[in-house]
């Protein structure tokens, strides 16, 4: 059997090199599917990893209460009585008050630029939860910076991506050399915030760098590294600085299990309803899969649409390979009689045909990953999704290839095996 | 000699847009193996049908056909394939040569349906193209040799799987004087050797080489 898949195989191969131009405009049709199904492969196993990232950050169980700014003030959570809510649910693990990003305008000691800020307010639990972030260079918060309201704060950076690494900063007077230059110099830079004062545009208290703080390579996407928080605060020492009045709008906790979870959210909406004086009341509360859920939505349009272009070039290279394979045995009737006559039997037939389909579409799916290559990050970046190459998706999308050039030469295959011999060597 | 072909009342009727059209009425014919037999007789007489099913290609519409001694009635397509491409060799008028690869590749292609491997296949193609006197050609394209070279090759891709029989359909059809009669030399040869031959052709003169002719008219032996 070998012998005969490798003579068809020869012989499949051998046709698509004498009809160079008819094979290329199939394989290309194929290469375009190839080539979308890998893009779109590749996103969703992106997308997948962000999840995954996300469950390693904020847990699996795990949820956000968000209470509306009028109800907040109704409830009246500060620092204190949040204390008094988090001890009636025992089964957190962690549980904290979040505060919103305060973005803002600073300016270091000794340095008279300003520069745009994040700040977010946390107590040391946030540590348990964002356990990937990097060693603390100096210290963390803690819990005394947070009952006596210290002016202190951890400075988040970011690691470089690959296309800064790659980026000739010197053109632009920055930091230059190799990669590993590069790192080390940014990691230094870095680190030399520790012990430096920050005033925030229009207050006069400085806030003193106690720690800094290397967050994980969320993903190799510039896009996706903009939003992240560059201070952390003791939540007191926000609220004092920014909110005045205002209140705890927002709670996160974390479980052990989803029994805890349910539990523990029972409990937690019980203490806020009581507070509110409203036993019926409802807070917007979003759970991880919840998170993951809007991670994907945002995607999902644009998937679709490039997984219908990429199936309409895969059955358009598949309808093109039929047409090839179809007018092959026409120009090769005779052809087929007479191996007919010679020996073949109606298998060997069958698969000198198949198999060429199938050769056709892997060397367009050759093409569309040699395509993929090149344009990937490219075509990412115009839509606004983070995809890269995996080899499981390359995989995929040859098996894909090889799967359509085989359905769709299974009618002229069989067409061609079942020719009668006397009538095929006949024909003119 | 035994019998090597064996024929009783062959009728072959042929279907066409409800209309039956017989082509063959009640053939009984044996050959002898080591024969050399000429079939001869006008267009439409029934040679080619005949032809057809004496190499195993089309199957009769009643009547009993023993190849060899076995009898071909109820045998699948894969087991009459199997006969045909050890028991048959073909040379047909227009050659039937596949124009895209070497005469050597052409002769290997009955040994490998067969299942020799490409080195043995390739090694007993040289012999036979040896044999045929085109040794120097083997890496020729079809296009790139004479008529009577084709012809030569396609006796050598009929003697490939080493059959007991050779059917030639016209062989000397498309050939030039000269070439037909070295092509005949060589079924000659052949024959000499042991093969059965049967020849479709109109020729009388060639006709007259064989051991026997067979005439045939509107679907039956005449003599």
């Amino acid at each position: 059997m070998l012998t005969r898949m490798l003579i068809a195989a020869g012989i499949g191969l051998r046709e698509i090199l004498n009809n160079k131009m008819r094979s290329f405009l199939s394989a290309f049709a194929i290469s375009i599917g190839v080539f979308t199904f890998l893009f779109v492969f590749s996103a969703i196993n992106n997308a997948k990893e962000r999840i995954s990232k996300a469950t390693e950050l904020g847990g699996e169980y795990s949820f956000n209460l968000r209470i509306d700014w009028e109800r907040a003030r109704k409830i009246a959570l500060n620092t204190a009585s949040f204390a008094e809510i988090a001890r009636k649910v025992p089964e957190a693990q962690i549980i904290f008050p979040v505060s919103s990003n305060i973005n803002t305008d600073i300016m270091l000691a000794g340095d008279n630029t300003l520069y745009e800020a994040s700040f977010t307010g946390i107590t040391p639990d946030w540590r348990k939860v964002n356990w990937v972030y990097g060693k603390v260079e100096g210290r963390f918060i803690n819990w005394d910076d947070i009952t006596a309201r210290r002016k202190v704060a951890v400075f988040i950076y970011e690691p470089l991506s690959n296309k800064e690494k790659n980026y000739d900063h010197r053109r632009r007077g920055r930091y230059g050399g190799n990669e590993e230059t590069k790192e080390l110099k940014w990691e230094a830079y870095n680190k030399a915030m520790l012990g430096r004062k920050v005033r925030i545009r229009g207050l006069k208290e400085d806030f003193t760098i106690v720690g800094v703080v290397r967050a994980p390579l969320f993903a190799d996407d510039e896009r996706l590294q903009k939003n992240m928080n560059d201070f952390l605060l003791p939540y007191t020492a926000l609220e004092d600085t920014f909110y005045g009045d205002r209140y705890i709008e927002e709670i996160f906790a974390a479980f052990k299990n989803d029994k805890d979870l349910q539990t523990g959210r029972h409990k937690l909406v019980n203490a806020l309803r009581m507070r509110e004086g409203k036993m019926k009341a409802d807070y917007d509360i979003k759970t991880f899969h919840d998170r993951a859920e809007n991670m994907f939505r945002s995607m999902r349009e644009t998937l679709l649409m490039v997984s219908v272009l990429g199936l309409i070039a895969m059955i358009s290279g598949g309808i093109g390979i039929m047409n090839v394979v179809l007018a092959t045995i026409y120009a090769r009737t005779k052809e087929i009689g007479t191996r007919r006559a010679i020996g073949a039997t109606r298998l060997d037939i069958f698969m000198q045909f198949s198999f060429e389909s199938i050769v056709l579409s892997l060397l367009g799916a050759c093409a569309g990953w040699v395509i993929a290559l090149f344009a990937m990050s490219y075509i990412a970046d115009l839509l606004s999704i983070d995809a890269r190459l995996g080899a499981i998706a390359v995989l995929c999308a040859f098996a894909a290839a090889a799967g359509t050039g085989f359905c769709f030469s299974l009618y002229p295959s069989l067409k061609a095996a079942n020719m009668n011999p006397v009538d095929a060597l006949k024909f003119e | 000699m035994p019998d090597i072909i064996d024929c009783r009342k062959i009728v072959k009727i042929y279907r066409d847009q409800g209309l039956n059209f017989k082509a063959l009425h009640g053939i009984s014919l044996t050959v002898a193996e080591g024969e050399f037999i000429a079939i001869t007789g006008p267009s439409g007489c029934g040679k080619s049908t005949l032809l057809n099913i004496l190499g195993l290609l089309d199957g009769p519409t009643s009547g009993s056909y023993a190849l060899a001694g076995k009898n071909t009635a109820g045998m699948s397509d894969g087991e009459k394939t199997a006969l045909r491409r050890g028991s048959i060799g073909f040379v047909f008028q227009s050659f039937n040569l596949f124009p895209n690869v070497s005469v050597l590749e052409n002769i290997k292609a009955p040994m490998r349906y067969a299942g020799l491997s490409g080195a043995e296949a390739a090694r007993r193609a040289a012999e036979l193209l040896r044999a045929v006197g085109l040794e120097d050609k083997s890496k020729n394209t079809p296009l790139q040799i004479s008529g009577g070279q084709k012809q030569r090759v396609c006796i050598a891709r009929a003697l490939a799987n080493d059959p007991k029989i050779i059917i030639a359909d016209e062989p000397t059809g498309n050939l030039d004087v000269k070439s037909g009669e070295s092509v005949m030399n060589l079924f000659g040869e052949i024959n000499a050797k042991g093969y059965t031959v049967i020849m479709v052709t109109h020729d009388a003169a060639l006709a007259a080489r064989a051991h026997r002719t067979i005439k045939m008219l509107d679907g039956n032996i005449i003599c």
